[in-house]
């Protein structure tokens, strides 16, 4: 079997696509970054595609979406189409939003907003904070089908604009897809700040299409990877102790293990 | 009263609307786009131009006179051509968002009650004349300002946020 090829874009302010590489090449997949204007076939042959985190286009206008216009969401949509996965990290999920990707109930219209972080109304400002999450039909989506619904891992936030909102009529679809919400350390969904940091919708912190193949996710993940990345007072709450890799690394074996299993599905057919 | 600031160069991210506009989304017609920050404030007392005056010297917080200008209570319009045509959009964010009044008035020795903020952006179009100006409104809202998908819409997403679309008077 080929090597799974992942494609990080990297747009005009994105700054987060090296550590991303880092931890797609540490799962034996080959990340590759790819600018935004590459060509189309260029961008077709990847398996999968990050968006990885940063300040696309300076966030003007709003966050994500200038990017949301460009030629490339196109391609990703046909690949998302076509059942390809599509990993939206913080200024990734917010072009995901903006593009309608995500949820993508219908037709890819926009469904969803990523505004300012608030406390009931209260501006909060940008958050640079660790936060505990949990997840919700992780078995939805494809990339957090390796989690449970039991568990509650630690990931830095890092954003001025992460509050989810939803329209009202979609929101009891929401609550059907695969979600990561936030939570206490005890697995709590307390809709309060400041554990929920930024006033989302049902604790939101990422949340996937209907397909379970395009995600959208506020938190990073690639900065709670491995276990040196993680402060020594929550490392120590990691119960393997042995591996060099974080919790958060299920989040691309997932990704990981979809791609092979299509794969070997195609080769079979 | 309302401030209305804008840049005193170029505004960027007006420029880079216009360009996704008119490269991305097809409106071949956009002659001009302008964007201002309005800031609609109301002080405790009547010596509101003084007190004002203090919130602007003693805090950046409104408008950085290094590389921004202000009116109050008018928006700088520009003259509209006759073969042009003005629209005008309101975006407010459906979540209102509170300041921290408190640390403004103290830092800044005013008495302020109340503070929102809003966006107007100033759209000029080339017009033939072909159709009426509401339907070309209408199109423009359709193409250009009201976000529906990837392809439609920019300046406001409405999920979010609350948009007043009108027609630039032209004598305005």
């Amino acid at each position: 079997m080929n090597k799974i090829k992942i494609a990080i874009l990297q747009l005009p302010g994105t700054n987060c696509e090296y550590e991303t590489k880092r931890c797609v090449d540490a799962l034996g997949m080959t990340g590759d970054i790819v600018r935004w204007n590459e060509s189309r076939e260029t961008i077709e042959s990847y398996d999968g595609y990050i968006l990885p985190g940063g300040f696309s286009f300076q966030d003007r206008v709003r966050s994500g979406a200038i990017a949301a216009k460009l030629e490339l969401m196109a391609v990703l949509e046909k690949s998302a189409d076509q059942g390809k996965p599509i990993l939206g990290i913080c200024n990734g999920c917010q072009i995901l939003a903006e593009t309608g990707l995500v949820p993508g109930s219908n037709h890819n219209k926009i469904e969803m907003a990523l505004t300012y972080n608030h406390d009931n109304g209260k501006r909060v400002g940008f958050i640079c904070d660790w936060k505990y999450v949990t997840f919700k039909n992780p078995s939805a989506s494809l990339f957090t089908k390796e989690f449970k619904e039991t568990d509650v891992f630690a990931i830095p936030i890092n954003h001025g604009e992460g509050c989810f909102i939803f329209n009202d009529e979609y929101v009891d679809d929401v609550q059907t897809l695969g979600a990561i919400q936030y939570c206490t350390e005890t697995g709590d969904v307390d809709t309060s700040y400041p554990t929920n940091p930024n006033g989302s919708m049902l604790n939101i912190a990422g949340v996937s299409n209907k397909k379970g193949n395009v995600l959208a996710m506020m938190p990073h993940p690639e900065r709670a990877f491995f276990r040196k990345q993680f402060p020594k007072d929550l490392e120590k709450k990691l119960t393997d102790s042995k591996s060099e890799l974080g919790p958060w690394a299920l989040l691309l074996k997932g990704m990981k293990n979809y791609i092979e299993s299509e794969k070997i599905k195609k080769d079979a057919g | 009263m309302i401030l209305y600031t804008y840049q005193k160069n170029i505004d960027l991210q007006a420029m880079s609307a216009s360009e996704s506009m008119k490269n991305d989304l097809g409106l071949k017609i956009l002659n001009k786009l302008s964007r201002f920050v309005a800031w609609d404030l109301e002080f405790d007392g009547e010596d509101e131009t003084i007190q004002l005056k203090n919130l602007l010297e003693k805090s950046f917080f409104i408008v950085n006179p290094n590389k921004e200008l202000y009116k109050i209570n008018a928006i700088p319009t520009r003259a509209i051509k006759n073969d042009e045509i003005g629209i005008r959009v309101k975006v407010e964010q459906k979540i209102s968002q509170q300041f921290d009044l408190d640390t403004l008035n103290k830092n800044c020795g005013v008495t302020l009650k109340r503070l929102s903020t809003f966006l107007i952006w100033d759209l000029y179009g080339s017009y033939d004349g072909t159709s009426s100006e509401e339907d070309y409104l209408d199109e423009v809202t359709d193409q250009v300002i009201i976000t529906s998908n990837s392809s439609k819409g920019l300046l406001v997403n409405p999920v979010s946020e609350r948009a007043t679309i009108s027609l630039i008077s032209r004598t305005s």
